[in-house]
């Protein structure tokens, strides 16, 4: 086994125990910080394929970002850090069920399919090729992503500012 | 760089209505609030401007390297999208003044969510698909939430984010999976893309990406079994808004959903007999839930589950060669006419009487206003699908069109579930003129909500005497 196929399976296994750890922790401090060793090791994985730019944004904008905002958010809501969610509950057979349609599905794809690999060689980096993209054909994505963040920003700070004193 | 396929024109009418809603926003701050009253008509203006300009030549070529289309269905959605905005925009800033709520974040976040469900109905790919849903989806959450002063608006408003966030989570994978399988995310080219792989181990990747889109597209269509959310929601929100998602936000959805659907016509067989069992159940299902309800809301809110249910029928049949989207288009717009001016009602008469949508409000509502009852009568009948209305004609090129695709047995069960439809809808109606009033006195109808019920009105019936008018209208502007 050389040292690719060794690393590609250890972040594999990081991503996926993680991932467990998070939908089965009652904690949810606990959830909110094996989140982070989810997110590094789907960055790992981009790095194994190839996707330089992508692992990089995963990095900055989930553990940087999103998770650092999601744990602050635990912290600083009283009562929250100590908070005990119930895991499962009086719907887990039909979410059993679900997942494990949703399972089958996915098993089925992933080993029915062959899997064909692509000839052509792996680009040096992505970033130049995703920038280009972002200004040309992928134009539009890039400014109705704009018009998804404003409208956000402006719902999630009027909810906030309800919420606490008014105006 | 060239940038001939940039084509900025294309996307005039998207641009208009999101500019309005930046434009609302600024003069929001510059005016620190004190000129709010003003900014209904900045936004309407926006919205008219954006109406003037789909007719505009400039728009019939594809831009932004095909990620905006224009062809009928785009145009058919942009046109109703921006139709239920000037009916419901008014009535939604005056629900908002009078309750002390803000007038200018719901302008621009309707415009926004607008911008959303327009940008939907013409996405030339997957990716401004899915940022089109998310766009539409977020900005109609932060509507319900902060429109309403209830708890039940706040509860609404939570299941819908959680509802929703869950179907984007299916929508996306499923989209990354079926662009993976076919090697492209431009939506008319998936259909030969799987062509491609059929018969290799990758279509069974492109199953699951299929399987997975459709169940997230159910879900935001609130079509069974993926319906839960939809009382809730509906009922639990402020009227406006309800009246906005149930609209505009449908019609936008089910433009997306047909396109796709349109693309993935190659590969029917994997995905017919899936949409076809959910059409049924949930023209079943809505129609019978929405029969039983003593609730005006509720009622509205399961009638419009039952309609996806006739929607899915149509969309069903254009897999089937040669089958446009032409029955799902026309059905949209009396549909969303209809239901925007049934909403804004429902406030009013329910404002006037209990206060909690109870359908005994209806009783004698001809004595104390009979041009209401009269209108009322004329909507619900639209919606149960009565000639001459333009619901009749709607529902009769749906099932006509499931017929010449082959799905006669969901055409019967369409039409039998249409009768109950009927009942469902003349009970307000048998309310309206054959009770007595509860309470005397009239119920005057303000001006806003008076143009509002007369267009709907006037809309239905035109649209179903001249069905052709609106039809050509189509086809001739997208080309």
């Amino acid at each position: 086994m050389d040292i690719k196929t060794l690393l590609e399976l250890m972040f594999g296994l990081l991503t996926v125990a993680s991932a467990i750890w998070v939908a089965f922790t009652p904690k949810l401090l606990h959830a909110g910080f094996s989140l982070l060793f989810t997110f590094f090791g789907v960055a790992g994985l981009y790095v194994m394929l190839g996707a330089d730019f992508l692992a990089a944004v995963q990095v900055l904008v989930y553990i940087g970002g999103i998770l650092v905002l999601l744990l602050f958010g635990i912290l600083l809501t009283t009562a929250m850090p100590t908070a005990e969610l119930t895991v499962g509950g009086t719907r887990r057979g039909q979410g059993l069920a679900l997942g494990m349609l949703l399972l089958g599905l996915l098993l089925l794809a992933v080993f029915r399919a062959g899997w064909p690999l692509s000839m052509n060689a792996l680009p040096e980096t992505t970033a130049s090729d995703i920038g280009k993209g972002f200004m040309t054909t992928w134009l539009l994505p890039f400014e109705v992503a704009s018009i998804l963040l404003l409208g956000a920003m402006l719902g999630a700070l009027h909810l906030a500012r309800r919420a606490g004193e008014d105006q | 760089m060239d940038f001939s396929g940039l084509n900025v024109a294309a996307l005039l009418p998207e641009l208009l209505v999101s500019g309005g809603g930046l434009l609302v926003m600024a003069l929001h701050a510059a005016f620190r609030g004190r000129q709010d009253r003003q900014l209904v008509w900045v936004s309407l203006a926006s919205v008219v401007a954006a109406l003037a300009f789909c007719l505009n030549p400039l728009t019939v070529e594809p831009g932004y390297f095909g990620s905006a289309l224009s062809d009928p269905m785009a145009f058919a959605g942009r046109i109703t999208v921006l139709a239920a905005l000037v009916l419901l925009l008014p009535g939604g800033v005056a629900y908002a003044r009078s309750r002390n709520l803000p007038q200018a974040e719901y302008l621009s976040l309707s415009l926004f969510a607008a911008t959303g469900m327009m940008a939907l109905a013409s996405a030339g790919d997957l990716i401004v698909l899915f940022l089109a849903v998310e766009v539409l989806s977020i900005s109609l959450y932060c509507l319900a939430g902060l429109m309403g002063e209830r708890e039940s608006s706040r509860q609404a408003a939570l299941t819908y984010f959680l509802a929703g966030s869950f179907a984007s989570g299916f929508l996306l994978f499923g989209m990354a999976l079926l662009s993976g399988s076919a090697g492209t995310l431009d939506i008319a080219a998936l259909g030969t893309g799987l062509a491609r792989v059929s018969g290799t181990g990758t279509q069974w990747v492109a199953l699951g990406g299929v399987v997975l889109m459709i169940a997230g597209l159910l879900f935001k269509v609130g079509a069974v079994p993926f319906h839960s959310w939809v009382a809730e929601v509906y009922s639990g929100s402020p009227t406006v808004v309800t009246a906005f998602m149930s609209t505009a936000a449908k019609a936008a959805a089910f433009a997306g959903f047909g396109r796709v659907l349109l693309a993935l016509g190659s590969v029917s067989e994997a995905w017919v007999p899936l949409v076809g069992i959910c059409a049924g159940a949930t023209m079943i299902l809505g129609n019978f839930t929405a029969l039983v309800q003593g609730n005006f809301k509720r009622m509205l809110a399961f009638s419009s589950v039952a309609h996806a249910g006739y929607l899915l029928l149509g969309l069903m049949a254009v897999g089937a060669a040669g089958e446009s989207l032409e029955a799902v288009i026309f059905y949209l717009l009396p549909y969303v006419l209809a239901n925007a001016a049934l909403f804004l009602v429902a406030a009013k008469v329910s404002q006037a009487g209990s206060g909690n949508y109870k359908l005994d409000d209806y009783k004698g509502l001809a004595r104390r206003n009979p041009w209401l009852a009269g209108l009322l009568a004329l909507l619900l009948l639209g919606l149960a699908g009565m000639p001459p209305l333009a619901g009749f004609m709607g529902k009769f090129m749906v099932f006509s069109a499931a017929v010449r695709a082959g799905h006669t047995g969901l055409a019967v069960l369409g039409i039998l579930t249409s009768v109950v439809a009927v009942f469902t809808y003349l009970r307000p109606v048998v309310y309206a003129w054959f009770h007595e009033p509860e309470e005397s006195g009239a119920l005057n109808l303000d001006g806003g909500l008076a143009f509002v019920v007369w267009v709907a009105g006037a809309g239905l019936l035109l649209l179903g005497l001249w069905p052709r008018l609106w039809l050509d209208l189509c086809a001739g502007i997208g080309v």
